[in-house]
């Protein structure tokens, strides 16, 4: 693509359309908008505009797609991947003056914010709130939420909070006709696609985002941070992996070496010896107060053990505060050791650190170049800064392999090419060493769809030797191809197949793409359709990939929750789901997106699920992310399939992230007497500074229960159970206390109220968390109309309510009906035999159904893979059969 | 790493772009300092307010880097208008990771503009460059830099004369006359006019006095008494020395001290501040004290820096380091000096600080005023947000920059009265008059005080008090 100047006319029009004082055209201007933080590659843009609402964004992005211009996002251009360098020139939309929050609700933990606002301001603003947004990039002190999500941003915290993409709920994006959507409505899982799970990391390659719903986090009460020192690299690393296999999780846990000592110890008067190998940890633990010291005593025993000679702890704020600086300026402080830096951004399974660290050694000494390392140990995500002064083309050239070589070794060790930082043009190199031609195609596909002429930040991401039209050209042509010689091997139609290998199930999947044969996923061994074939992953089961240290685990698809918790479990870790049957496959459940009461504490697949190996509709097996806690390279596409119901393909292995066993657990069950005195009390636990795993509201004939987990330390829980004792006492409550087997039972038959269960009526609706009480009203008030029965259940902090209704069917189904108008995304989950559904079953297509619509033809040209899910066709399969698992 | 491309020029220049002179040129070392990183972004007062990647340190950094590798001209209107737009509030240093010494190349890239319009640049700094000229400034701009820079801040009894004329105009009723009668308006001075300072009654003129310490001396001090802060404000003099005669200390004002001359070094006339630094170290040196005091943010900084200021005349070089490194703030030097809490009698106040951009950033002090207030018994201090933006004085800036400076003088004050705190306190003429100017504008209550001036109060509450 060649540069489209700026023309007069277009100057003019972006003058008339967003003010003259935001368009900016002198020479001088431009030039100062030609690098980001990387200074590796400049170019200046033709004309830089500064646009204050979404509508001037839309309209610029009108302008200039008509115009054919390249169109680049910058937020503070802090990003140091060169992703917001305009280097095809064209128009470059600075956020900077998109500064604005525009609402924050408390109480469901949600701000709607420009994507113009500073990080550090948003959790300025929040602070005396007792919020938080998570997120904690080392630039937020100046980069921007737009910024942070293009680029899904990690921090130091990110190990026990996730990185932005599990703090986003929904982005409003301008798309390239320059017409705005919105990805979700705020509420947690929405039906269809994860648009806002693509849009984030997709470094402004598929639009521009405009505003974002972020999800806000309760600061926590008390901080605890202690910097120990150690004598190498290798027992620094070798003492965080002991620390997680003591079951405890820190918020951070980072290294420092030497030379990032040097770089930042009189800046921040930090007082580090700065001999070489001595090695900072800079660990924190953050919670209730009760505890808390125990805890971070327990890990200071342990840095001990592995040979700290020096612990620091840091009680004070302040002093909390002057380290975490400290850290977090490293980067920019680098320059105070050499010239310049070639940051590598790597991610490796956590037990693959120490074994990195001496390659990177080796190479080190191999080059003759330093390397000052600093990294996010927790992660496994590894900063190895080469430092090089670019005025020397030799040294430029030695920078550039070490961080090759780097790279390369990380790849062969299951690493990444980006953690954290982004692909954007720096990378882009090696992104073909990172994925097959199959799977870069398939990035490609989802790139066509959103940014069709290649106008949003051109010559990002995709390697340079080819273009993102060519390799979804590649694709589509290969998925045209039906050749009926290949259909021999086809099951017949209605048949149930069961392969034992995911080689197998691509073969079969193979010959039905050829056949013409519509294909079905499953978990379980019935067939789901009369004319198409049912895929079974029932006889592909185990662990595929199990080194407890990284937290992380491997199965095969057709692994059932059960067995995978029977692997955990003599490691003292587990995946905090509750389901109702335990014998449901992680394919299955995955591609659900099953959530349970402990989502409030630990999330949901969307925030654990780390890869995926998918078989595509022809039969082609990819693999999506990797099997690592961060990554950006590519697309989030792991995230599109998670709750993708089937509809882009056979999910035949799946990577999560586990957690450790919590030392205790324990949950209060309190027995209210009124809705009002439930919610009542559901306001007091989100007020308080308690920090529940799950808050879950229960009301049937019987009355209403409101029940919170705590899991932790001891004196925390007992701390938890204490507190929310008193709260529910002034709201006339009755309190038990439920431990071990009886909390497991407990828990066991509050999940069953909403399992999908023959002869029920289930439906699943969410609302903002704060508009629960209301919502509990209108369900109330439509179940006495129609007089039908209704039993709630509610995680009662995120907004998710399940219903059982029970009664004559027509009237249930009116019952639904008018739920539906009051709530359109009500869902129908589960269904008598004989009902019919008044309303959709998925409800409401959503805002952005149309970019849906247009993902599953992309990636499904025949329409092969489970064609009526969702809302893309009439729903011809039985509602029971389509959502039984 | 996969193309490497030079930064393109806007446009290929057919001959050589005017450049920087050799003298005063910008450091290249400095310029090349900075990483590019952004930190420093929202820091800058005026990238806060514009949302411009050239109005922030990085954007001016990269503007005088892009002069210094001739890819710009020195004559570029962008380039001349950041360097002015700058408030010099130096908030970007102390942020900055890798160090980078903005105040000392921006001060510097302003000499440049300055020495180019008025013809005495020299020589290129580049061999075989064009000479760098710039058009002079209008007569009207030349003439107003010659009095203020030349004369009134030069020679203090010129200055004190000019104040008693002020304080004439202020009590005779002329001031009344010209606000009432819509000649400020009509003249455009209405803005202006407004910021002038109630000239106190009396002046502090430096005549060698040496004051005792109130009880044992423990310390000997000598005071600046500047310009503006001798006229405008010595009743802050006044204050200044009960309180450190109160602490111990033997109060010393040398004769012969003048202006410190932070106006002329910020404003690119480094010659004008450097024959004002000559004279003040002159004045000091051999008085054998322990600590230059300085009660005024934007003077403190600029003595600290007369090291820096002379660092090219070989004549004056270590005897300005000396001087330099005796200078201290007066909060300070109190808080460093486990200062008189017994005395301190109540004052029932809310106090917001407004932290001055020469104490904060360019001196890091930011603790120790805090700890001044807050020993105050019955005294309250609520932080404002943003205590540390630049509330838009910077010297003679609010002239030079009318627009920048209002709307960050109405954000500060928007920030104060978030707080409702009856008093602002603060530690800088230029923020004092500031912060009142646009109190006065909006009718607000509020008064703008120094901290040391709530100090002094407390201990006089506290001697009253039987």
């Amino acid at each position: 693509m060649t540069t489209v100047a700026a023309s007069q006319a277009l100057i003019d029009e972006l003058r008339a359309a967003l003010g003259a004082r935001a368009v900016l055209t002198a020479p001088e201007d431009l030039l100062t908008y030609d690098a980001d933080g990387s200074m590796i590659v400049s170019h200046s843009p033709d004309v830089v505009v500064l646009p204050e609402t979404a509508e001037q964004v839309a309209e610029a992005v009108r302008l200039a797609a008509r115009a054919g211009m390249p169109i680049v996002a910058r937020g503070a251009g802090t990003g140091v991947a060169g992703g917001a360098v305009p280097l095809r020139g064209g128009m470059l939309i600075s956020t900077a003056r998109m500064d604005k929050i525009l609402a924050v609700d408390i109480r469901s933990r949600i701000a709607i914010v420009q994507p113009g606002v500073v990080n550090a301001d948003l959790n300025t603003k929040l602070a005396p709130l007792g919020y938080q947004f998570a997120p904690d990039p080392s630039s937020q002190r100046a980069s921007t939420i737009g910024g942070n999500i293009a680029t899904n941003a990690g921090g130091p915290h990110c190990l026990k909070y996730g990185v932005t993409s599990n703090h986003v709920l929904a982005v409003e994006v301008v798309d390239y006709t320059g017409h705005r959507y919105w990805t979700g409505n705020g509420v947690l899982d929405p039906v269809g696609y994860d648009l806002t799970g693509l849009i984030a990391g997709s470094e402004g390659t598929l639009g521009v985002v405009t505003a974002a719903m972020v999800r806000l986090t309760p600061l926590p009460e008390a901080v605890r941070v202690v910097l120990a020192l150690f004598p190498t690299v290798v027992a620094a690393a070798a003492a965080v992996s002991a620390v997680i296999a003591a079951g405890s999780l820190p918020t951070s846990l980072e290294v420092m070496d030497h030379n990032a000592i040097r770089a930042v110890n009189n800046a921040y008067n930090l007082g580090l010896p700065e001999d070489t190998g001595t090695t900072a940890l800079i660990i924190e633990v953050d919670g209730v107060n009760d505890g808390l010291d125990d805890q971070l005593d327990q890990i200071i025993a342990i840095c001990r053990a592995h040979g700290a000679f020096d612990l620091r702890p840091a009680r004070d704020p302040a002093t909390q505060a002057r380290v975490w600086t400290a850290r977090k300026s490293v980067a920019g402080a680098i320059r105070r050791l050499a010239p310049a830096y070639y940051l590598v951004d790597t991610v490796v399974p956590r037990t693959r650190l120490p074994l990195m660290m001496e390659h990177v050694e080796r190479l080190r000494v191999e080059y003759g170049m330093e390397v000052c390392n600093v990294f996010h140990a927790g992660d496994g995500n590894l900063h190895p800064l080469v430092l090089y002064d670019p005025r020397d083309p030799d040294q430029r050239r030695r920078a550039h392999d070490i961080a090759a070589s780097v790279l390369e070794i990380s790849i062969e060790h299951g690493g990444v090419v980006s953690g954290e930082h982004g692909i954007g043009l720096e990378k882009c190199e090696y992104l073909s060493r990172f994925f097959s031609p199959a799977e870069l195609q398939l990035h490609a596909t989802i790139h066509q769809v959103f940014n069709p002429g290649g106008l949003f930040n051109p010559a990002k991401i995709f390697p340079p030797d080819t273009t993102p039209a060519t390799l979804a050209a590649a694709r589509a042509e290969r998925l045209q191809r039906c050749d009926p010689a290949r259909a021999v091997a086809a099951p017949a139609p209605g048949a149930l197949v069961a392969p034992a290998t995911p080689a197998e199930a691509a073969a079969i999947i193979n010959a039905c793409h050829h056949a013409g044969l519509v294909v079905i996923p499953t978990g379980g061994m019935t067939a789901r359709s009369a004319t198409a074939v049912t895929v079974s992953t029932a006889n592909w089961r185990g662990p595929l990939m199990y080194e407890p240290d990284d937290l992380t685990i491997k199965v095969a698809a057709g692994t059932t929750l059960a067995e995978l918790q029977a692997m955990l479990t003599p490691h003292r870790q587990m995946l905090p789901l509750d389901v109702a049957d335990p014998q449901r496959s992680l394919g299955s459940l995955v591609a659900t997106a099953v959530d349970g009461p402990r989502r409030l504490g630990y999330g949901s697949f969307r925030d654990w699920a780390l890869a995926l190996e998918v078989i595509e509709p022809d039969g082609e097996q990819v693999r999506l992310g990797a099997q690592v806690v961060k990554n950006v390279t590519g697309y989030d596409l792991v995230k599109l399939y998670v709750g993708s119901a089937g509809t882009l393909g056979l999910i035949t292995a799946v990577a999560l992230k586990v957690f450790p066993l919590p030392p205790a657990s324990a949950t209060l069950i309190a027995r209210l007497p009124t809705v009002t005195a439930a919610c009542a009390l559901i306001d007091a636990l989100a007020a308080s500074r308690l920090l529940p795993t799950a808050v879950e509201y229960l009301a049937d004939a019987d009355g209403m229960v409101v029940a919170l987990r705590a899991e932790g330390h001891p004196a925390a829980v007992e701390r938890h159970l204490r507190e929310a004792t008193e709260l529910a006492h002034q709201q006339g409550g009755v309190v038990t206390e439920a431990r071990e087997a009886a909390e497991t039972a407990f828990w066991q038959q509050t999940v069953a109220r909403y399992a999908p269960v023959i002869d029920q009526t289930l439906l699943r609706l969410s609302v903002w968390p704060a508009r629960l009480a209301a919502a509990l009203h209108t369900i109330e008030q439509a179940a006495q109309r129609q007089h039908v029965a209704v039993s709630v259940t509610a995680h009662a902090l995120s907004g998710i309510i399940y219903l059982q209704l029970s009664g004559d069917l027509a009237a249930v189904a009116a019952c639904h009906a008018e739920l539906f108008a009051a709530f359109p995304q009500t869902r129908l989950l589960a269904a008598p035999s004989g009902y019919s559904s008044p309303v959709p079953v998925w409800g409401q297509p959503p805002a952005a159904i149309n970019w849906m619509r247009a993902l599953k033809v992309a990636i499904d040209p025949h329409q092969r893979m489970h064609p009526t899910g969702f809302w893309f066709a009439d729903s011809s399969v039985n509602i029971r059969e389509e959502n039984n698992p | 790493m996969t193309v490497t491309q030079p930064s393109s020029p806007p446009a290929q220049p057919v001959i050589p772009l005017i450049g920087f002179s050799a003298k005063d040129k910008p450091s290249s070392d400095i310029i090349n300092t900075c990483v590019h990183c952004g930190l420093c972004l929202s820091s800058c007062p005026t990238y806060r307010e514009t949302g411009l990647e050239m109005a922030s340190p990085r954007g001016r950094i990269y503007l005088m880097k892009a002069v210094d590798e001739g890819r710009i001209s020195l004559a570029s209107e962008v380039f001349q208008e950041q360097m002015s737009l700058c408030l010099n509030c130096r908030a970007c240093e102390a942020v900055c990771p890798s160090g980078v010494q903005y105040g000392a190349i921006l001060e510097a890239s302003r000499a440049q503009i300055e020495q180019a319009r008025a013809g005495k640049a020299g020589p290129p700094a580049t061999p075989g460059a064009p000479e760098p000229k710039l058009p002079p400034r209008p007569l009207w701009q030349r003439a107003l830099r010659g009095a203020v820079f030349g004369v009134l801040f030069k020679r203090m009894e010129v200055f004190r004369l000019f104040s008693a004329m002020m304080r004439l105009y202020q009590r005779s009723g002329a001031q009344w006359i010209a606000r009432k009668s819509g000649i400020l308006k009509l003249l455009g001075l209405s803005d202006t006019e407004a910021m002038l300072p109630p000239i106190s009654d009396r002046f502090s003129v430096p005549q060698g006095q040496i004051l005792p310490a109130e009880g044992e001396r423990r310390y000997s001090v000598a005071l600046l008494t500047g310009c503006i802060m001798s006229t405008a404000f010595a009743h802050v003099h006044e204050a200044t020395i009960r309180v450190l005669r109160k602490n111990g200390c033997e109060v010393i004002i040398p004769p012969d001290q003048g202006c410190c001359g932070a106006l002329h070094t910020h404003g690119g006339d480094l010659d004008g501040g450097r024959e004002l630094a000559r004279r003040n170290i002159a004045a000091f040196e051999g008085l054998g004290v322990d600590a230059i005091i300085v009660n005024a943010a934007g003077c403190g900084s600029t003595l600290k820096e007369y090291g820096h200021l002379l660092h090219d005349d070989p004549a004056w070089r270590e005897r300005a380091e000396r001087f330099s490194a005796k200078v201290k703030d007066v909060h300070e030097f109190l808080a460093g000096i486990d200062f008189n809490r017994s005395a301190l009698g109540r004052l029932n106040l809310t106090v917001t600080y407004q932290e001055p951009c020469h104490l904060v950033h360019a001196q890091r002090i930011s603790a120790q005023p805090r700890v001044l207030l807050t020993a105050i018994p019955g005294l309250t201090l609520k932080e404002m947000p943003e205590s540390s933006l630049c509330c838009g004085s910077a010297g003679i800036y609010n002239v030079t920059q009318p627009e920048m400076a209002m709307s960050l003088g109405a954000r500060k004050i928007d920030n104060a009265l978030t707080t409702g705190a009856e008093i602002i306190a603060t530690a800088n003429p230029g923020c004092a008059l500031q912060l009142a100017g646009e109190l006065r504008r909006r009718g607000k209550d509020v008064q703008v005080r120094y901290i040391i001036e709530l100090l002094d109060e407390s201990y006089r509450v506290f001697a009253a008090t039987p």
